[in-house]
């Protein structure tokens, strides 16, 4: 059996990627074979060394990260982030658009026809239709005869 | 943000065992996820934002040995760079001779290694990040454990 198809087998049984079906046949060649015993314990010391090597996230990269990206994270006290889509955020907006637009129309509505009907009975006025805009005379500009002058 | 804390430490253990260098880590680190939470939506699955991780820091890290083979290319500066690394706490806490094989491994073997060895990826999550197979990933990792068995016997003798 040639040793680099033993050594690729073992290097994936030592991965846990290989069937115990694969590998019985690799392993009695590693029993009589000094160079697959070789690289066999060298790979294991490498995974052995590899696990102890452990590292901490530098302290500051964080607030780095965060600061980067321009914008605070969305979290309450215990650090459940609350997502909110992007779709529903416009929606809102626009709702709430309509609705300012709809109430501010009111409004408006109320306030010329209050100020209108204040204004009828308070002056006695002739209004002339057939013009472009509503013209209001008030009483002061007839004549004796009521004509208009 | 849950993804950003499940994988920041993997991230940043693979970037400084590729570069051997804490701040080059750091580095790669920042722009991996700032470049992540641009993307956030793109992502389906756990899955998926792993092996995304993974490939940009790869490929951040090999756009950053390539412009320091370049540094040691056009002069002088590459020994400058080598006291820099020896200098840096996290590059001489690591085990010494962890940090001579990995360095005397080719990038593409040190990658599948590290990926494996350090961060406990699955071959397919290799092949994904690698944009490979499976079984190249099983070949390459056995090439690189054969090498690196070998420069260890060098420098070091049998085990």
């Amino acid at each position: 059996m040639n040793c680099d198809f033993v050594q690729e087998r073992l290097s994936a049984f030592l991965d846990r990627e290989e069937s115990t079906d694969n590998i019985e046949a690799a392993l009695s060649h590693l029993y009589g074979c000094e160079s697959c015993q070789n690289f066999f314990s060298t790979a294991v010391k490498l995974h052995s060394l590899a696990s102890d090597d452990r590292m901490s996230y530098p302290a500051g990269l964080d607030e780095s990260i965060s600061r980067k990206i321009g914008r605070k994270q969305n979290t309450n006290a215990l650090g459940y982030q609350l997502r909110i889509p992007v779709y529903v955020v416009s929606m809102a907006a626009v709702i709430l658009l309509i609705v300012s637009f709809a109430i501010g129309f009111m409004l408006q509505e109320n306030m010329h026809r209050d100020e209108i009907n204040a204004i009828l009975k308070a002056v006695p006025s002739h209004v002339v239709y057939g013009m472009p805009t509503q013209v209001v005379y008030p009483v002061s500009i007839r004549d004796s005869k009521g004509a208009m002058r | 943000m849950a993804a950003y804390n499940h994988h920041k430490t993997g991230v940043y253990r693979f970037c400084c065992r590729m570069l051997n260098d804490r701040e080059g880590a750091k580095d790669v680190v920042q722009d991996v996820f700032i470049k992540f939470f641009q993307n956030v939506n793109r992502f389906d699955g756990e899955t998926s934002v792993k092996v995304w991780l993974y490939k940009s820091a790869r490929n951040k890290c090999l756009n950053m040995i390539r412009d320091r083979g370049k540094i040691r290319n056009l002069g002088g500066d590459g020994d400058e760079l080598q006291e820099l690394l020896s200098s840096d706490p996290e590059y001489s806490d690591s085990p010494q001779m962890l940090r001579k094989l990995l360095d005397d491994l080719p990038a593409d073997y040190r990658e599948v290694l590290v990926m494996r060895e350090w961060n406990g990826l699955s071959y397919a999550e290799i092949a994904e990040a690698l944009d490979t197979t499976v079984s190249a990933v099983k070949s390459r990792l056995f090439k690189a454990r054969k090498m690196a068995s070998e420069i260890y016997k060098k420098l070091y003798g049998d085990v």
